[in-house]
């Protein structure tokens, strides 16, 4: 099956080539009767057929970003490549080429057939995000690994495979093997799969499978649960308290903080820790929970100004279009008793239709103008209130946070006392063998004693500073941009084209009288 | 006893005349009835207050009973039961008006068909018959409204002398009130309710059936409910309304204005409320309050009554127990008891309590039924007997000595109606009824020719003259034309049609008159097309416009023909297709009527697909046929006030095949896009859609063609069907589906057949021999053992033939095959290749015969033992072989 190389040519996927086939797939081929378009539309084009052309690398298809079927069998391509932003192709048809491979195809996520018959692929793999495959042809390829077979159990919706022509394929338990793996295809080598055999084929190889199906399960449990974990991650990061569900924040305080971690080892700083820990814990998650609700509230808020807003907006737009199709209702009136008469429009009929267009012109302004109040002002309800909102939190968690750092300098004091007792002991020498030898001279003197105690309560205040200072201007950041955002596209953008939107349509319907 | 007692009592001279055989305690009654007596003959010097009513001076009632013998012996004759209780009967009777001087006389005992008198209380014969639809109150009532004639009571302020029994009413098909109370009781009781037939008064147009000035029950409910739209919760946004620019004072004005015309449209609505309510009010009566009429009550606790209420029997509509037409109760029965109402009745019935167990206001006639009227256990006869009949004796009267009567069972025989008879539910399978304003006409289903069962026709004025609608219903049609609504006034017919019919049309609007205006309602979800509606009308259009040229008032009068087919549910969302026709030029003729009208335009309107943009989806498709143009309206999205549109122009070759067509700027005569992001169409694109309007146009005109087919076709076939007006008959309808029945027929007679060949299966084998000694009806020991050996004898014989037989077969084709091979042998050598192939064809042939015949011989030899065996214990069982040797005759 070796392929003469080096008798063909390679060809690059060109311009030409391009225009060529997209030519080629429409009906009327040479005929002059419609004027050639200049430019090539990519976007426009869903279907692609780039067949023996000895092609090696798949390379400028880039811009058919709406394309839904691509052939390009019978190349030369050695590599899976260049298809990333094909996200809308539901066929890829790669038969007969020299790929190796499986690979570059994580972004087709709504491919339903691929074909890859006829090429030096070892391995099934790398098509974990293809959810919706339905046809699987890798017939006539180098296939020949039982996990490769069992790879293709996670695609639910795979009804049809073709493995003929693989090594693996001439084993005599191939098909049992298969037919037992693949519970969910129909078809096995383009043939339909009977009841019987499957049964037994399933019987065969019962313990393997159940096996499968359980380390199966866990795997999807585990992803769930990681799945589960992100999301709940993302909505604490929405409510701006992420991290503070459990006694991250207090671990966090003490994990840079190396002396800190020396100092705990004085005597009696466990119970100490423990009991800061306690009440420390119950704030934050005071804070957490507050965090939640507020943003239940805030999205409430912003559901009923948008619900306000997008009605208004309906019905104004519904206003405006009875408005528009009136006017077009007496156009054609206007316009089917002059046509009767056999000749131009006369110039009392030009003044009248030009009055009426001046006076739709200002409806559809006047309409515009009282949106525009209105919206304008909605706005600023609603950016009250936001602002009321977060303000509010800012400081219910301000005052949190000065708890906590009551209770760190509780803390610090506490464990400097412990400190002072623990020194005075050290120089009674009453301590000898609890404390490990590099603390050991920690506790020698009473000055080195209080600037570890003064670094690390500093430490500590800096990490709550910095977790503060993060809150705050996340949130505010957040109330900014959503304003900034609603300002620029319901205030502005909006208006603009609702503007210009009037102004076309008054010179379409102006062109009328114009002509004439 | 005495003769002067009038002819009431004759019966009861009978009666006593019975009873002296009888035992010692009704010679007591008999005593007590004498004594009782007596005291009658004391009354008549008394009865001055009363002069009217004395019951015994009515003159003898006749019941002509032509033959008595047709009836039933309960009918003709009373047992002593019945005579017991009558005796006692007459008894309450003189107690009560000795007491109550001033009341009038109880409906007690009036005589039967045969001349009998019977008690009221056995006269109903509480029935279910098997239909389900006796079952509820509304459909029982309803049915004997509808099943009977009603006779007038005459005089109308006394009570009938005669009640005859629910089964002759039945079948008589006609009653007075009574009849019809008592009938309608045993149906009620029967079905488990708690019924009674009532005694009282009523106003005259209750005792006359009076329902001309009822509102029409069968009302059409044409307005349709207004729904109302529930506002939304008040939300936190709002945006502020625009500014009223309105005066305020106008308004004011304008409302004022408004409110007059409200107050005098009210004022005016008002007067002629009057003046209708003068004209419905009836006429005084003078025998207001006197008039003698029944009805039913049914009190509440079975059958989940929630409370008590009357039903009109002559009507059969259920009334509230205050319902001013009643007017006074004498007296209530059901088949266990009788009841006299103690209450004031003078302002009708309103304040009547119906709780027959309070003595103070019912009197009743046995004891023992008050208790019956609670739970019914077997105990209570004591507990009634105790707590009641000391109240009795304490009235002094005879009655301890009758706390054993107890009512006899109904002499009435069972009611009982055929199918048939309850399908034809009226009188002669017709009836007709009036209600205000209104004329209700009933059929029985089948009965009229065109399968009508109801009709209702609606007047203007009171004296059924003026007719402004007519609604016919009719049933089993084959056309399935269930109802049809005439308009007079304004001269259109609404017909709806039941599912099923070929066209799948459920309802057809159209009118006789100039003004042209025809709708039809199809099944849409069982046409293929979805079609749902298809309306076709006549526009005028009146223009007046100002000509520059000659400085007048120009006038235009066009007539258009409009066709809509609307439809829903379709895949491509079209909604609804308009064809404008410019009138057929008039000309007369048949010929005429072929020709298809030429089209002005059509318009196409889809619903919005939401798989595409907006702007791509076409909402409006305008086939502007005369001026051949292609005007195309795309759907407005939510962000636009206005759609994109693009119009195009034909081609003027575009009729001509041969040339194709080539693209030129003039084709594409204007496009309005309501936003410049919006993707502009390549010259090719716009090519190619037009050749495809061009396409879609011949279609589009097809379809409409088809359609206009279509309405002329129903037209034919909605005459043709008028004129043949078959009724289709039910499968399961066997009495009146020919081919059912014939069906039916074919299987019993199937049956039959089948059962005569299981009969002649069982061949008598021992026919023959008997046959051969002559039949005899009885044989000796002797015979039968003969008879036994000769059949046993005559089976082996018959056995070894028939294995004789095979075997020579056998033989004889085993010779034959031999003879063929020898042949074979001899001419082997000189054989062409298809005399070779045939002899091995012959050779097989007789191979496979004689396997066969070997088979067989093996079988025979098998089976007959079997069979021998079988004849034997067969034989060994036969009666006629055995004691005492009868032979039966045999039957042919």
């Amino acid at each position: 099956m070796a392929r003469l190389y080096d008798a063909i040519e390679p060809e690059v996927v060109s311009m030409d080539m391009l225009q060529n086939a997209v030519e080629s797939l429409r009906a009327d081929g040479d005929n002059q009767v419609v004027p050639k378009e200049d430019k090539l539309d990519y976007s426009a084009v869903n279907s692609l057929r780039l067949d023996f052309r000895s092609i090696l690398r798949m390379e400028n298809l880039w811009l058919f970003s709406n394309l839904t079927k691509l052939q390009m069998d019978n190349n030369i391509i050695e590599r899976i490549e260049g298809l990333d932003t094909l996200q809308k192709l539901t066929w890829l048809d790669l038969s007969f080429n020299n790929i190796t491979n499986i690979e570059g195809l994580d972004t087709l996520t709504e491919l339903t057939d691929l074909s890859l018959y006829n090429n030096r692929i070892t391995n099934i793999e790398n098509m974990d995000t293809l959810k919706k495959l339905n046809v699987f042809s890798i017939g006539n390829n180098q296939v020949d690994d039982e996990n490769s077979i069992r790879y293709l159990r996670r695609f639910d919706n795979l009804r049809t495979v073709c493995l003929r022509g693989n090594p693996f394929a001439s084993k005599p338990d191939y098909y049992t093997f298969t037919i037992a793996h693949l519970p969910q295809i129909h078809f096995l080598d383009y043939k339909l799969i009977d009841e019987a055999p499957r049964e037994e084929a399933l019987k065969k190889y019962e313990i393997q499978i159940q096996q499968l199906i359980t380390t199966e399960d866990q795997d999807r449990e585990k992803d769930k649960k990681s799945d589960d974990k992100k999301k709940q991650h993302q909505l604490h990061k929405e409510a701006f308290v992420e991290n503070m569900d459990q006694n991250q924040l207090f671990t966090a305080m003490f994990k840079d903080d190396s002396e800190g971690q020396k100092l705990l080892l004085v005597p009696g700083a466990d119970e100490l820790v423990a009991q800061i820990e306690e009440k420390f814990v119950a704030i934050v998650h005071t804070m957490f929970e507050f965090g939640l609700k507020e943003k239940e509230t805030r999205d409430k808020e912003i559901d009923d100004f948008w619900i306000c807003v997008n009605e208004a907006k309906d019905e104004n737009t519904r206003r405006a279009a009875v408005i528009v199709d009136e006017f077009k209702e007496y156009r054609t009136q206007l316009f089917a008793k002059e046509d009767l008469e056999q000749q131009g429009v006369s110039s009392a009929v030009a003044a009248e239709y030009d009055d009426a267009l001046t006076n739709l012109r200002n409806k559809l302004m006047a309409l515009e103008i009282a949106l525009v109040d209105q919206l304008e002002e909605t706005i600023q309800t609603f950016e009250r209130n936001l602002g009321e909102m977060v303000s509010n939190f800012t400081e219910s968690m301000r005052a949190n946070f000065g708890l906590l750092r009551e209770l760190q300098a509780f803390f610090n004091e506490s464990i400097i006392n412990l400190c002072v007792a623990a020194v005075e002991r050290y120089m009674k020498g009453e301590l000898d063998d609890e404390f490990p030898d590099e603390t050991r001279d920690l506790f020698a003197d009473k000055d080195t004693i209080l600037n570890a105690c003064q670094t690390s309560d500093e430490i500590h205040r800096s990490k709550l500073d910095q977790r503060e200072d993060e809150m705050f201007s996340r949130i505010s950041n957040w109330l900014t941009t959503m304003v900034d955002n609603i300002h620029e596209d319901e205030e502005y953008n909006r208006n603009r084209k609702r503007i210009i939107e009037i102004s076309r349509l008054i010179d379409y319907l102006r062109a009328d009288i114009e002509d004439m | 006893m005495t003769e002067t007692n009038g002819d009431e009592l004759h019966a009861s001279h009978d009666v006593n005349g019975h009873e002296h055989a009888d035992t010692d305690e009704e010679v007591a009654d008999q005593q007590n009835d004498s004594n009782n007596d007596v005291q009658e003959e004391i009354l008549p010097p008394k009865p001055k207050l009363q002069p009217i009513i004395a019951p015994d001076m009515f003159p003898p009632p006749i019941v002509i009973c032509e033959n008595p013998e047709n009836y039933p012996e309960s009918y003709r004759t009373n047992t002593k039961k019945e005579e017991l209780i009558l005796t006692f009967i007459e008894n309450f009777r003189r107690q009560y008006h000795y007491i109550y001087r001033d009341r009038k006389p109880l409906f007690l005992n009036p005589l039967n068909e045969c001349g009998l008198p019977k008690f009221v209380c056995t006269t109903v014969q509480p029935t279910l018959l098997s239909f389900s639809k006796l079952f509820q109150w509304n459909d029982a009532a309803e049915f004997v409204a509808d099943h009977l004639n009603y006779e007038l009571l005459e005089p109308p302020h006394e009570l009938p002398k005669t009640l005859w029994s629910p089964e002759k009413v039945l079948y008589d098909h006609r009653g007075n009130c009574f009849d019809y109370a008592n009938l309608l009781c045993s149906f009620l009781i029967g079905a488990g309710y708690d019924a009674f037939v009532v005694s009282g008064y009523a106003t005259r147009e209750v005792c006359f059936m009076d329902t001309t000035r009822l509102p029409n029950p069968y009302i059409k409910k044409r307005e349709e409910k207004h729904v109302e739209r529930v506002k939304p919760p008040h939300k936190k946004y709002t945006v502020k309304p625009p500014k009223d620019l309105t005066s305020k004072y106008d308004a004011y004005m304008h409302q004022r204005h408004l409110d007059k015309i409200q107050a005098d449209k009210n004022r005016r609505q008002e007067e002629e409320n009057k003046r209708i309510a003068e004209i419905e009010k009836p006429l005084p009566d003078p025998l207001y309050g006197i008039r003698v009429h029944a009805w039913v009550l049914v009190l509440p606790g079975k059958r989940e009554v929630p409370e008590a209420f009357f039903i009109e029997p002559t009507t059969g509509y259920g009334k509230a127990t205050n319902d001013v037409e009643y007017l006074g109760i004498e007296s209530v029965w059901n088949h266990q008891n009788y009841w006299v109402n103690m209450q004031d009745c003078s302002n009708g019935c309103e304040s009547l309590q119906f709780d027959l167990n309070d003595q103070a206001r019912w009197e009743f006639m046995f004891t023992y039924s008050t208790s019956l009227r609670g739970a019914v256990t077997a105990t209570l006869n004591t507990i009634g007997n105790s707590a009641i009949l000391d109240e009795e004796e304490d009235k002094g009267t005879a009655e301890t000595t009758q706390k054993d009567i107890e009512v006899p069972p109904s002499w009435v025989r069972h009611l009982d109606l055929t199918p048939a008879e309850f399908q034809n539910r009226y009188p002669h399978s017709r009836k007709t009824y009036f209600y205000k304003k209104t004329r209700v006409e009933k059929y029985a289903p089948y009965f009229m020719k065109d399968g009508i069962v109801l009709k209702i026709s609606e007047f203007a004025d009171y004296d059924f003259k003026e007719l402004i609608y007519v609604t016919q219903k009719y049933e089993h049609r084959h056309d399935k034309l269930e109802e049809r609504g005439h308009d007079i006034r304004t001269n259109t017919v609404c017909e709806t049609y039941l599912p099923g019919r070929p066209d799948q049309l459920k309802e057809h609007t159209y009118g006789f008159g100039p003004e042209f205006e025809r709708t039809m309602i199809y099944y849409d979800k069982a046409r293929l097309d979805g079609l749902a509606k298809r309306h076709e009308t006549m526009l005028e259009l009146t223009d007046y416009f100002v000509n520059p040229r000659l400085d007048g008032l120009a006038k235009r009068h066009e007539t258009m023909l409009e066709l809509t087919d609307y439809f829903v549910n379709r895949d491509d969302f079209l909604e609804y297709r308009k064809a404008l026709f410019e009138p057929r030029p008039k000309k007369f003729g048949p010929a005429e009527k072929d020709n298809q009208r030429p089209i002005i335009s059509i318009t196409e309107r889809y619903g919005r697909n939401v798989e595409l943009n907006a702007n791509d989806d076409i909402r409006e498709l305008v086939f502007a046929i005369k001026d051949d143009k292609f005007v195309i309206t795309y759907h407005r999205d939510d962000i636009h006030i206005t759609p994109s549109t693009r119009t195009y122009v034909k081609p003027i070759n575009w009729n001509d095949k041969t040339i194709t067509i080539k693209w030129s700027d003039d084709l594409l005569l204007e496009t309005y896009q309501a936003d410049e992001d919006f993707k502009q169409m390549s010259k090719r694109d716009l090519y190619y859609k037009m050749l495809k309007l061009m396409e879609q146009e011949e279609e589009v005109t097809r379809r409409v063609q088809k359609a206009e087919d279509e309405i002329r076709d129903l037209q034919n076939r909605r005459q043709q069907e008028e004129l043949s007006n078959e009724l289709e008959y039910s499968v399961y309808d066997t009495e009146r589906n020919k081919k059912s029945r014939e069906y039916r027929d074919l299987l019993d007679k199937r049956d039959k057949e089948e059962k005569r060949k299981r009969e002649i299966k069982d061949v008598d084998y021992l026919a023959p021999f008997l046959a051969a000694i002559g039949k005899p009806s009885r044989i000796n020991a002797h015979t039968a053992q003969t008879l036994r050996t000769s059949a046993q004898h005559d089976f082996k014989e018959r056995s070894i033939r028939k294995a004789n037989l095979m075997q020579a077969r056998y033989e004889n084709e085993v010779q034959e095959l031999i003879t063929k091979q020898q042949w074979y042998q001899k001419h082997q050598i000189g054989m062409t290749k298809e005399d070779e192939l045939e002899y091995q064809r012959v050779c097989q042939d007789a191979q496979f015969r004689l396997h066969i015949l070997e088979e067989r011989l093996d079988r025979h030899k098998k089976l007959s033992a079997e069979k021998y065996l079988q004849l034997e214990s067969k034989l060994n069982e036969d009666p006629r072989l055995k004691e005492p040797y009868i032979i039966p005759e045999e039957k042919k």
